[in-house]
């Protein structure tokens, strides 16, 4: 009887539990799923992580290489993220070019990166317009179950202070680069940020970190991403509206993830270079 | 902490400017001008299909080059913003093509896309929710927040550049797009001076409408 109330209304079967301000996985409405982070797993690339939150889970692998930087930036090295939401994630991605939704996550991480939010490009920079690293980025994504962005920055930040790149000095009489592969480090001032997504009903609801179901429900969807005490990001592509008041309390809940995220990830950064 | 402009640029736009489109306008604010042009409701490809409401369309052309991934960003938020403002149910299973094009950066694209798009949704007559003002605001390095920047003040460089969009009913916030990064006192400050500035925005659209039948009716 309820599965025919899901499946042929699934508005209305979704709202008898938000009537009740829980939601069918038990959760309540501002509470976020369980997240699970690995840093390291993959022997091959510079740096990796491996993120769950809740089903969702995105592989994060970078790989460095060496080119010359832009004329217009002589100082700054490259970051270059490419979120893939392969066909295998979800029976709503079909095979073929990147669709809409990859696309868009893409352009999200490359926008945080160009605006500092990760990293300061200039500690990329290993001699002024001569050479600079590049760090290939790769984020795919192998279950997707709503809050794809949240599991996606996690996975960045935790895959770069998972890198270690070799020393690289610069002999200018000799206009050689000379690599010392043995003496690895690790990259320095790598920032915070802890993207959070909610998503908005009609009737002023808010809920936290959506799954799929939910996404596709939802009037609306915002993602606020903070880093300590900075607001950095309000993304809301558009959607059902949203007063001050809820602007604020969303801000306030995703600072309160931001803390606990935080602690993971240093957590689990400390535990992997113990490891090494 | 001033605020350097308190108003946002000159606001100018021409209507039904191509003969084909249900609707369409010229539309440029400062030295921002976009056109924008609106195709609809249409026969809608079988993929593309919904059997409840009108499936939105956006195409943002680039001025130079090919469109990329920075057009499809852009193109997201107006469709999910087109989709909350168009009354999509009352046209099952058709579709709405909406394109812009960038005739000059001025500064402020995507907030001139928006309102760009919005005039170009009145002219063709579909049915609306309400209507949708976009504002972008910087923060210097300063600390200053200065109202529709032009490309140069963009150019110096910022701390945090943000664009907000906001309905005509209640004026609350649609789309919020932000790049980088400042304490939330700062961010309220500029989301409160943005939906001043929005109703400016909404008279401009009144007045135009006022124009535009005021013409047709002589």
């Amino acid at each position: 009887m309820a599965t025919d109330h899901k499946t042929l209304q699934p508005l209305e079967f979704y709202k008898t539990f938000l009537d009740r301000k829980s939601r069918p996985d038990g959760r309540s409405l501002l509470e976020f799923r369980k997240v699970t982070v690995n840093a390291g797993s993959i022997g091959t690339a510079d740096g990796s992580a491996i993120v769950k939150c809740g089903n969702t889970t995105v592989i994060c692998g970078i790989k460095a290489e060496i080119a010359v930087p832009g004329m217009d930036e002589p100082a700054k090295g490259f970051i270059i993220p490419n979120v893939t939401l392969p066909p295998l994630c979800s029976s709503k991605i079909k095979s073929g070019p990147p669709g809409e939704a990859a696309q868009t996550a893409t352009q999200f991480i490359a926008e945080l990166v160009a605006n500092n939010i990760i990293l300061d490009l200039h500690t990329l920079c290993i001699h002024s317009s001569k050479w600079a690293w590049v760090l290939h980025c790769d984020l795919v994504c192998i279950n997707l179950d709503g809050s794809l962005l949240d599991a996606c920055v996690i996975a960045l930040i935790t895959a770069l202070k998972n890198v270690t790149l070799p020393t690289v000095t610069y002999d200018e009489e000799l206009d050689k680069l000379i690599c010392d592969s043995d003496q690895k480090r690790p990259l320095e001032g790598i920032k915070q940020p802890v993207t959070s997504t909610f998503s908005l009903f009609e009737n002023g609801i808010l809920i936290s970190d959506p799954t799929s179901e939910e996404e596709q429900l939802a009037a609306g969807l915002t993602s606020i991403t903070v880093e300590s005490t900075l607001v950095t990001h309000m993304y809301k592509p558009g959607g059902c509206t949203l007063d001050e008041k809820q602007v604020k309390k969303l801000i306030q809940q995703s600072e309160l993830k931001a803390k606990e995220i935080v602690r993971l990830i240093e957590e689990v950064c400390l535990s992997s270079i113990a490891e090494r | 902490m001033e605020t350097e402009q308190k108003s946002i640029r000159a606001l100018k736009c021409e209507q039904s400017v191509l003969s084909r489109a249900d609707g369409s306008v010229m539309f440029s604010q400062g030295n921002t001008v976009v056109m924008a042009s609106v195709y609809g409701p249409l026969e809608a490809k079988i993929q593309k299909e919904l059997s409840d409401r009108m499936y939105v369309e956006v195409n943002y052309k680039p001025k130079i080059g090919m469109p990329g991934v920075a057009e499809r960003g852009k193109e997201k938020l107006v469709k999910t913003t087109c989709n909350h403002i168009i009354l999509t149910n009352l046209h099952p299973r058709t579709a709405v093509c909406i394109t812009i094009q960038e005739m000059q950066d001025g500064g402020t694209l995507l907030s001139a896309s928006i309102n760009a798009v919005c005039l170009a949704l009145l002219d063709s007559g579909l049915p609306l929710q309400c209507l949708v003002a976009a504002v972008t605001c910087l923060v210097d390095k300063k600390d200053k927040i200065v109202l529709d920047p032009c490309i140069r003040t963009v150019k110096e460089g910022y701390k945090a550049m943000f664009t907000f969009a906001f309905d005509s009913q209640k004026y609350n916030l649609i789309l919020s797009h932000c790049e980088g990064q400042v304490p939330y006192t700062l961010f309220q400050e500029a989301m409160e001076l943005c939906q001043k500035a929005s109703h400016i925005i909404f008279d401009f659209y009144r007045q135009a409408v006022l124009r535009k039948f005021s013409k047709e009716l002589l």
